[in-house]
């Protein structure tokens, strides 16, 4: 009897929880669809055309679609492939040797998260550009290239920053799994006659490709969707369907349009992630099979060589730029053509100048993406018990079906729709409430997803033995499970805050004017061509959401 | 093939290992010893998975310890067998012959011949996930066997059976190793597996060879009270004291945890007064009678457990009321009384001329 009461109690959280999450996720999508197909009756209305959907077909302009669809999957195809040249002899140093600079090399793959794209953006063009400090190098040596116009504003510029932003994913997730694959069906390989490469083909390969699949999947969907890159490099040679969305909301506010690029986005965006759930499936099949990861060998001779030079490569043409920001941070430029001088002064113009908007934008992010972080943990936390209970149940399977391609949502849908979606949801007047809320929709999944990894690590056993020791089912959870998933609740907290700090895409979609946030900021200093003080703005943010997620890796996570 | 390893020294870290051994063609040899004492590692060297620091490996005459992996034509079974996961059973088992361009007709017969022999025809065409331990075990062996290797290395490779799948596949490698006169090493840390398997026995201990011979050599001379204790050959009793004897001749006094003994130095035995480390006594199994029997020593003992079914020779598990965490087998002859109820106090009689004084552990080099 009591058990069923349980059970019932726990089916209605369940639906609940559900009907909560359908409605937050869903709304803004709705809300975009209802108003997009409301403007395509309006604009058929005038101009007397069949008021249907295949109007709206014929007023699409094909070849503008091609070019953009072409654009979007070519770039993010070969930015994509140059991450995985630069990731793939990470991944497999860091998974076999141990050397100076394997953690810092690993940490790297923290940039992606924790520094948003309009700062490294900014990072490129003061290390690579014209007056770069690469350049200006390179000039010390082979003397000044006069006809030198920098390869930034290019599709290989464009393709590049991209490779460089997410190669640090490829060593970390192939590396992950790389260490864990034991030698011994390579070196059965071996003593049956297999040559070294053909052994590694036979032993390691069919193991570590869902490894380099999966990490490939997640750059390709993270070049896919790039926006502020192709917004500030693409410009001359390509737009991608991310871009077409926000120039079609912003500039023509034509939302038919943005809908059509919505829906294409969001089918191929689609294909790819169910693709990409089956390979982290095989991914994550192949990191139970294997135990342990192995132990790291010293390197030599040749290998120790490698290191170096691959060491080398990481600094100059990554590290660099990072380190640009810094120096330029605390360079102050004369206003006389005198000489340049190192200090504070950007800082100082941007507390104490015109308008100071420095301490203003470092309140707005703490205050929104605070606020999102919180919503995005309730939304995450009550999803993934949902579907942990779901699953534990084995009799409710409709949750799970559900939840589960909820996750992915934010992933295939234009952060563009969500963001005006919320803006129609508050009536296009509290820019601010769209900010939070659209945030938080794109935020949540990687809480639910945290937390519920961490719900399925925790041995069974454990609450058993609380059981047999006489704890209710009630007071088993409270104590060994939610106990135990505590840190990755904070850790999930705290990554939720370090993205939404640097999202610099749904504040720049909602246009806002009352706000101004960090990104916002780094953005406007940017395309005023003030790069030092971009820079001292950039290294607060970078500051913020480093410190957040050096937080969540090293306290949260360890603990 | 015979083979001939010679002066070789392996240094992984903080760990080193030496051997020094040879093996004559056809023969299965057994390394023998504790988990991480080195059995493995040395394996490793001779297949060429693992560098060697200095000595040579001969096989038939020709020395292989400079050639590659792929080049030495060795069979290596591994402890967890390293099947090729994503490849069908037929593909696993042809792998060395492909690898060496042998063409497909040939590799397809050989293929068939030997899953005839090892009965896994009918599981040709599945893949390994979907195999049971025993049938991954012969395919594992007919992958080996397939390349025809000078040498088999045999890995553990039956530590993660069951016992009675374990026993049974125990009698079938003997059997395929004894039709194929293949030469082998074999390795384990299990005594019973080692005796049913071996023709010769090297028991390995931290890095070292400390016992060498068949199991009756060993048993006639384990050298030390580990190897006796280890491989379970007698009673090995700690010595408190040794003083010369009253009377005639080379006799001492050796007072034991369990009971005072006079011993007179067997051939064999250690020269007592070389013995300056820590000694034991040791007794083997032949040389103790139960209770009641005419001996020239007794030992005090407790009875553990008595086992006695037709499954398994009788025996009794004693344990030494003077050190509590030591126990050891002995065997019953015949049915033997009803006294040995478990708990019972018993006096054992030993012949003290069977007896060993040894150091407890072994000489650093063989």
């Amino acid at each position: 009897m009591g058990r069923e009461i349980t059970s019932r109690r726990l089916s209605l959280f369940l639906y609940i929880a559900l009907c909560g999450i359908l409605v937050f996720s869903m709304s803004p999508l709705v809300a975009f669809l209802k108003i997009a197909l409301g403007h395509l009756g309006e604009i058929n209305k005038s101009s007397a055309a069949v008021g249907t959907f295949s109007s709206l077909l014929r007023r699409i302009p094909v070849s503008t679609i091609l070019r953009s669809l072409t654009f979007t999957l070519l770039q993010s195809f070969v930015s994509t492939l140059l991450a995985l040249s630069i990731g793939l002899p990470g991944a497999w140093l860091t998974a076999r040797f141990r050397f100076v600079g394997r953690k810092a090399l690993l940490a790297l793959a923290a940039v992606p998260f924790c520094f948003p794209p309009i700062l490294v953006i900014l990072a490129f063009i003061l290390y690579y550009g014209k007056e770069g400090l690469l350049s200006s190098a390179l000039a010390l040596f082979f003397g000044p290239r006069k006809q030198y116009q920098g390869f930034l504003y290019s599709f290989w510029g464009l393709v590049m920053v991209h490779a460089f932003y997410n190669f640090p994913i490829a060593v970390h997730q192939i590396a992950a799994l790389w260490i864990r694959i034991p030698d011994t069906q390579m070196e059965a390989a071996r003593t049956l006659g297999a040559s070294k490469l053909r052994a590694f083909r036979t032993g390691t390969l069919p193991w570590l490709l869902p490894g380099i699949a999966q990490a490939a999947g997640l750059i390709f969907l993270y070049c896919f969707f790039s926006f502020t890159t192709v917004l500030v490099f693409g410009g001359r040679i390509g737009t991608t369907l991310e871009v077409e969305i926000y120039q079609a909301l912003r500039y023509r506010s034509d939302y038919a349009l943005a809908l059509v690029f919505a829906v294409i986005e969001t089918s191929f965006a689609l294909f790819g992630i169910l693709a990409l759930t089956r390979i982290q499936g095989r991914a994550r099949k192949s990191l139970r099979d294997f135990g342990r990861s192995r132990e790291l060998a010293a390197p030599k001779g040749l290998q120790s060589l490698f290191i170096a030079v691959y060491g080398i490569f990481i600094a100059v043409f990554f590290i660099g730029p990072l380190v640009s920001i810094v120096i330029e941070a605390f360079k102050v430029p004369s206003s006389m053509g005198g000489t340049t001088q190192f200090g504070l002064g950007n800082f100082e113009r941007l507390i104490r100048g015109f308008q100071a908007p420095l301490p203003g934008a470092i309140l707005s992010t703490f205050k929104f993406s605070g606020a999102a972080a919180v919503l995005a943990t309730v939304a995450g936390l009550v999803a993934s018990l949902a579907l942990f209970f779901a699953e534990k149940s084995n009799r409710n399977r409709f949750v799970p079906r559900l939840i589960g391609p909820l996750q992915w949502l934010p992933m295939a849908v234009s952060s563009a729709i969500f963001a005006y979606g919320w803006l129609f949801l508050s009536s296009n007047r509290v820019a601010s409430t769209a900010l939070v809320a659209a945030q938080a929709v794109i935020a949540w999944p990687f809480v639910s997803r945290a937390v519920h990894a961490s719900l399925h690590a925790i041995d069974p056993r454990t609450r058993e033995a609380a059981k047999t020791l006489g704890a209710s089912p009630l007071r088993a959870f409270l104590t060994v499970e939610l106990r135990t998933i505590l840190p990755s609740v904070a850790s999930a907290v705290a990554f939720a805050f370090s993205i939404t700090a640097g999202d610099v895409n749904v504040p720049l979609m909602l246009g806002m004017g009352e706000v101004e946030t960090l990104p916002l900021l780094l953005y406007r200093l940017t395309s005023a061509y003030r790069f030092n003080e971009a820079c001292a703005a950039g290294l607060v943010l970078g500051l913020i959401t480093g410190v957040v997620f050096l937080l969540k890796e090293k306290v949260i996570d360890v603990a | 093939m015979s083979l001939e390893v010679k002066d070789l020294l392996v240094i992984r870290g903080a760990f080193s290992l030496e051997a020094d051994f040879s093996l004559q063609s056809g023969r299965v040899l057994v390394l023998l010893g504790p988990s991480g004492c080195g059995k493995t590692t040395l394996l490793r060297a001779i297949a060429g998975l693992e560098p060697i620091q200095h000595g040579t490996i001969t096989l038939d005459g020709a020395r292989i310890d400079g050639l590659p992996t792929e080049k030495r034509n060795i069979g290596f079974v591994f402890q967890d067998l390293a099947l090729f996961e994503q490849m069908r059973v037929e593909d696993n088992i042809g792998y060395g012959l492909s690898v060496r361009h042998e063409n497909k007709k040939h590799i397809h017969e050989k293929v068939l011949f030997l899953a005839r022999r090892f009965r896994i025809e009918h599981l040709l065409k599945r893949y390994p996930p979907e195999l049971s331990g025993g049938e991954r075990q012969r395919v594992a062996f007919a992958r080996v066997i397939a390349s025809e290797p000078s040498l088999m290395l045999l890995d553990e490779p039956l530590s993660a059976l069951d016992a009675p799948l374990r026993r049974e596949m125990r009698r079938f490698i003997r059997r395929q190793l004894a039709e194929g006169h293949l030469t082998a090493i074999h390795v384990t840390h299990d005594v019973e597996e080692a005796i049913d398997l071996a023709d010769e026995i090297i028991v390995v201990r931290d890095g070292k060879m400390v016992g060498r011979g068949g199991i009756e050599d060993l048993e006639k001379n384990p050298g030390s009270g580990w190897l006796a204790r280890f491989m379970n050959l007698g009673l090995v009793l700690p010595v408190t004291k040794i003083s010369p004897a009253d009377g005639l001749g080379p006799a001492f006094e050796v007072r034991t945890i369990a009971g005072t003994v006079s011993y007179a130095s067997p051939e064999g035995g250690a020269d007592v007064s070389a013995l300056t480390q820590k000694a034991c006594l040791y007794v083997p199994s032949g040389a103790v009678a139960s209770a009641g029997a005419v001996g020239t020593a007794k030992i005090k003992a407790k009875v553990v457990r008595s086992i006695r079914n037709t499954l398994s020779v009788p025996k009794l598990v004693l344990m030494i009321p003077e050190e509590e965490n030591y126990y050891f087998e002995l065997p019953l002859k015949g049915d033997g009384p009803d006294i040995y109820q478990e708990g019972t106090d018993i006096e054992l009689s030993i012949n003290t001329r069977l007896c060993q004084l040894l150091p407890e552990d072994p000489p650093l080099c063989l």
